[in-house]
């Protein structure tokens, strides 16, 4: 599925939470930032910016990710979901006089 | 002592990855590599690191789990079936668990998810060893436990690197899964603020059991006073900072179950009572605000 249409606005909460996510299936298959970095034709800050959840993601990275991580589509849906929790969140903090200081 | 492996570095990826889906304690990793300490935290640590470790590793993981060694290294095993072989008996709480245990363990599942989501399962257990409870204990969801638990979660999650919109963010992902049960379609039918809070009155003994509540509607507010008694809860009744951060958790819930009705937030104001043996909490909501907000919220 194409990024745009899963995360159409990658805002700081979505790019931190897709950034752990990655992070997490790498490390979980054992291979190193510059593994990923080189096959993303990447260098090893620009992709670490990446997991940072410090830069966007482009179609054409995230479909190369869901291929060499094995990214699970029903976990990014959860992903989605989550930011959109986390989004809502933050949004309040800055609205309600009341939310905890 | 940096040594020529006597596995493949295949084989070295295979046995990290292994290490993590069984939720092998890190502290067991010297017995089943036949290194030293050091040496095995610098072998977990570096993937160039090629140290000595033996074949016969995978056949200590193999009496460990009673799981074929092909079959382990194929990663064509029952997962479950081994941690618990590896994990053991994760009835066992530690005593500052056990006084008062009137909360079920379904209560924090959310957020042992979000966390093996997000940081992975081997991540999840960490936390859970460090909390001293096994990693399987989430297996039995009706697993009592009390409040401390609770409060001891969200404070090492903390300690552990989670931010403060983060650590509010796990009060907020529970409504993501309670949309889906019973007592979440009830909220669904709320037409207003008014109905969702009246709701959420008639029902607190399916969320908490720890708190008494008090509820009432005066005019367009309901305020809502909870009250608990710390003698029962000695491991907290002294801990400030925890009772804080229980407290923030619990303000977030209260205002995100308009949500499920598919309304935004309302955040309560807040008035807490602490003295050494007793908390009171005294929550005021405004329910004059306009119905279904345009925020086109909707759980999805």
């Amino acid at each position: 599925m194409n990024i745009d249409m899963l995360f159409p606005d990658q805002n700081r909460h979505v790019r931190h939470l897709l950034g752990l996510y990655i992070k997490r299936k790498r490390t979980e298959v054992s291979l190193s930032i510059s593994d990923v970095a080189a096959h993303l034709l990447l260098s090893p800050n620009a992709y670490r910016l990446i997991e940072g959840g410090r830069s966007k993601i482009s179609d054409e990275q995230f479909q190369l990710l869901i291929q060499f991580l094995s990214l699970d589509m029903e976990e990014i849906v959860e992903i989605r979901r989550i930011s959109g929790v986390m989004y809502i969140n933050d949004l309040s903090r800055v609205l309600s006089p009341n939310y905890p200081a | 002592m940096k040594l020529t492996s006597s596995i493949t570095p295949q084989e070295s990826h295979r046995l990290k990855a292994l290490v993590k889906e069984l939720g092998l304690p890190l502290k067991m990793l010297p017995e089943i590599l036949s290194l030293g300490r050091e040496d095995s935290l610098t072998w977990w640590s570096h993937n160039d690191a090629s140290f000595r470790i033996p074949h016969s590793t995978f056949s200590r993981l193999t009496d460990l789990t009673g799981i074929n060694e092909d079959h382990l290294f194929s990663g064509e095993y029952s997962k479950d079936l081994a941690r618990r072989r590896i994990l053991g008996d994760h009835t066992s709480l530690p005593d500052r668990y056990l006084e008062n245990k009137n909360s079920f363990v379904r209560t924090s599942d959310h957020i042992i998810r979000y966390i093996a989501l997000t940081r992975g399962q081997w991540f999840a257990d960490q936390v859970l060893t460090k909390l001293h409870v096994s990693p399987l204990i989430y297996k039995d969801l009706n697993t009592q436990i009390n409040l401390t638990y609770f409060a001891d979660l969200l404070k090492t999650l903390g300690n552990m690197g989670f931010s403060q919109i983060e650590l509010d963010t796990l009060a907020s992902v529970n409504f993501l899964t309670l949309h889906e049960t019973e007592l979440g379609k009830q909220f669904q039918q709320s037409g207003n603020y008014f109905d969702v809070y009246k709701t959420l009155a008639g029902n607190f003994q399916q969320f908490d059991s720890n708190f008494e509540y008090k509820s009432d509607f005066r005019g367009k507010k309901y305020y809502l006073k909870t009250t608990i008694a710390l003698r029962d809860h000695s491991f907290l009744k002294n801990d400030l900072e925890s009772m804080t951060r229980l407290l923030r958790y619990r303000q977030i819930l209260l205002a995100w179950f308009p949500y499920l009705a598919g309304m935004a937030p309302l955040f309560p104001q807040t008035d807490q009572l602490i003295r050494s043996d007793y908390l009171e909490v005294q929550y005021e909501i405004k329910l004059d605000i306009e119905t279904r907000p345009p925020l086109g919220l909707r759980v999805v």
